[in-house]
């Protein structure tokens, strides 16, 4: 339990730790539209952008990559599917499949978007404490008629909560099953039944003991929330993001 | 703060039989440990003095007052430490992690700060406030535990086998947190198989079997007769020696 977790809260009191949570959001709301939408030259500034705040935050990028070793797994995928899923100038061709110029593009474009808006969601869970971000959708939701806002805060908090347990439970299950030399079995099907089915009953498990330890801590729902203010240096960091995020939506 | 459990009885969901007609009394500041092999019930009767679990039959009372009527109140006058430490970590710093139960009873949040540090100092974690519970050793797990329960105020703290995977300093650790906190008065209930750890600290000792209470009396007396009911008798009791800790 002790390694880094992507997708956890790292301690700490660098600029984005300091900054009111809403502000937080706001920019995260902001990076990903302008990492989905943007053309390449509003995602390379987003890039420096992200990299830039995660240079100042500290982030570890080596272990993060090391267990994010699925997603990048995954960016390949997408990027060969679009690379052979798009029309245009033929690069190389084998029977049916035909790579494109404009695939290539493409799938780069794609992945580049991908990775952005990963990397503003790690930025974000790395300086927000489950207990800010339920404070601030409980903000958000309290005057949405029809909304439990408390519930959803909850739920919102104890899943970002969740998220690295999960991870560190798949990679625990993972090593037990390669150490009895599951990596023999060539079905994928088996072999991620078998890797899935323990880690879901093992996740159900402790959601249920966190959820006995929570209630005879006189867990209710209602809690004293910290306190949302906004300061000087939220203001100058809105006005900042605003003056960045809103060009490049545009470019 | 007087735990009263009376003619209490637990069946199980599946129909099976928890706990039979028990009947206890437990004095305020009294170190009390709770003995028996695996599944005889130890941690069903905990569970039932914080309202975790309702009694099928039977009543527990805090103060004399029913668990089952007020389990806020309950569970903020005892407070509990689960066998595995990591599963009960809410907070992401130690900080927050104490915070969490001051922060259930809606307490302003200057209050919540004082309580806070004030437990993380009387269990030995105010330097440790902004590190990752994670990133702590077993024994420092178990003192946050504990700290967490202190924050709350809370005059009675249950242990469930608060030894289980430490190492010897993990477990002088949470010894001396222990005898710390007897000798303030609280009532500490430990409940555990491994007598040779902790039993010279404690004023009592209760032995489960099958969901009965089959023993319960004074440490010295009742030792002797564990092992009929599947705990291992220490060693310093097996060769008559005086009763050490593994504090001493």
């Amino acid at each position: 339990m002790a390694e880094l977790t992507a997708f956890g809260y790292i301690p700490g009191n660098c600029l984005l730790h300091r900054l009111d949570v809403r502000v937080k959001l706001a920019g995260l709301l902001g990076a990903c539209t302008v990492a989905l939408q943007s053309a390449s030259p509003g995602l390379l500034v987003l890039g420096l952008l992200l990299g830039l705040l995660m240079t100042i935050q500290r982030l570890p990028l080596k272990p993060l990559l090391r267990q994010l070793r699925l997603f990048c797994y995954l960016l390949a995928l997408v990027w060969v599917a679009r690379a052979l899923a798009t029309p245009g100038v033929p690069l190389w061709s084998w029977g049916l499949l035909t790579i494109s110029r404009a695939g290539i593009v493409e799938g780069g474009l794609t992945c580049s978007r991908l990775v952005l808006t990963l990397l503003a969601g790690l930025l974000f869970t790395a300086a927000t404490r489950p207990a800010e971000l339920k404070t601030a959708v409980h903000w958000i939701f309290r005057r949405v008629p029809g909304i439990p806002a408390e519930r959803v805060a909850v739920m919102a908090g104890l899943m970002i909560r969740f998220f690295p347990v999960i991870l560190i439970t798949a990679e625990q299950v993972r090593q037990a099953q390669a150490a009895r030399c599951i990596q023999h079995r060539k079905n994928p099907i088996y072999r991620t039944t078998r890797v899935a089915l323990p880690v879901l009953r093992k996740t159900f498990q402790m959601a249920d003991e966190l959820a006995l330890a929570m209630e005879s801590r006189c867990y209710t729902g209602r809690r004293t929330d910290p306190g949302l203010s906004l300061q000087a240096r939220d203001r100058w960091a809105l006005t900042v993001l605003a003056g960045l995020l809103i060009p490049l939506m545009l470019i | 703060m007087d735990i009263t459990v009376k003619n209490l009885s637990h069946v199980y969901s599946d129909g099976s039989p928890g706990l039979q007609n028990i009947s206890l009394h437990i004095a305020g500041g009294e170190f009390v440990i709770l003995t028996g092999a695996n599944g005889s019930g130890k941690t069903t009767l905990l569970r039932h003095l914080n309202g975790l679990l309702l009694p099928t039959a039977g009543e527990v009372r805090v103060d004399g007052v029913s668990v089952s009527r007020d389990l806020l109140r309950a569970r903020q006058k005892v407070g509990m430490v689960f066998q595995d430490a990591d599963s009960q970590i809410v907070g992401e710093t130690v900080f927050d992690e104490v915070a969490f139960g001051p922060e259930n009873l809606c307490l302003p949040r200057d209050e919540v700060r004082r309580r806070t540090t004030s437990a993380l100092a009387a269990v030995g974690l105010l330097q440790a406030a902004q590190k990752a519970p994670h990133l702590l050793s077993g024994g420092e797990k178990r003192r946050l535990a504990i700290g967490g329960i202190l924050a709350m105020g809370a005059p009675a703290i249950i242990l469930d086998e608060p030894f289980s995977n430490l190492d010897y300093s993990g477990v002088q650790q949470v010894l001396q947190q222990l005898a710390a906190l007897h000798a303030k008065g609280r009532t500490i209930i430990v409940a555990t198989h491994d007598l040779e750890k902790v039993l010279a600290l404690a004023d009592r000792l209760l032995v489960l079997a099958a969901g009965h209470l089959i023993l319960d009396g004074a440490p010295l007396e009742v030792v002797k007769q564990v092992e009929d009911h599947g705990v291992r008798e220490p060693h310093w009791s097996r060769i008559g020696a005086r009763a050490v800790s593994w504090l001493n």
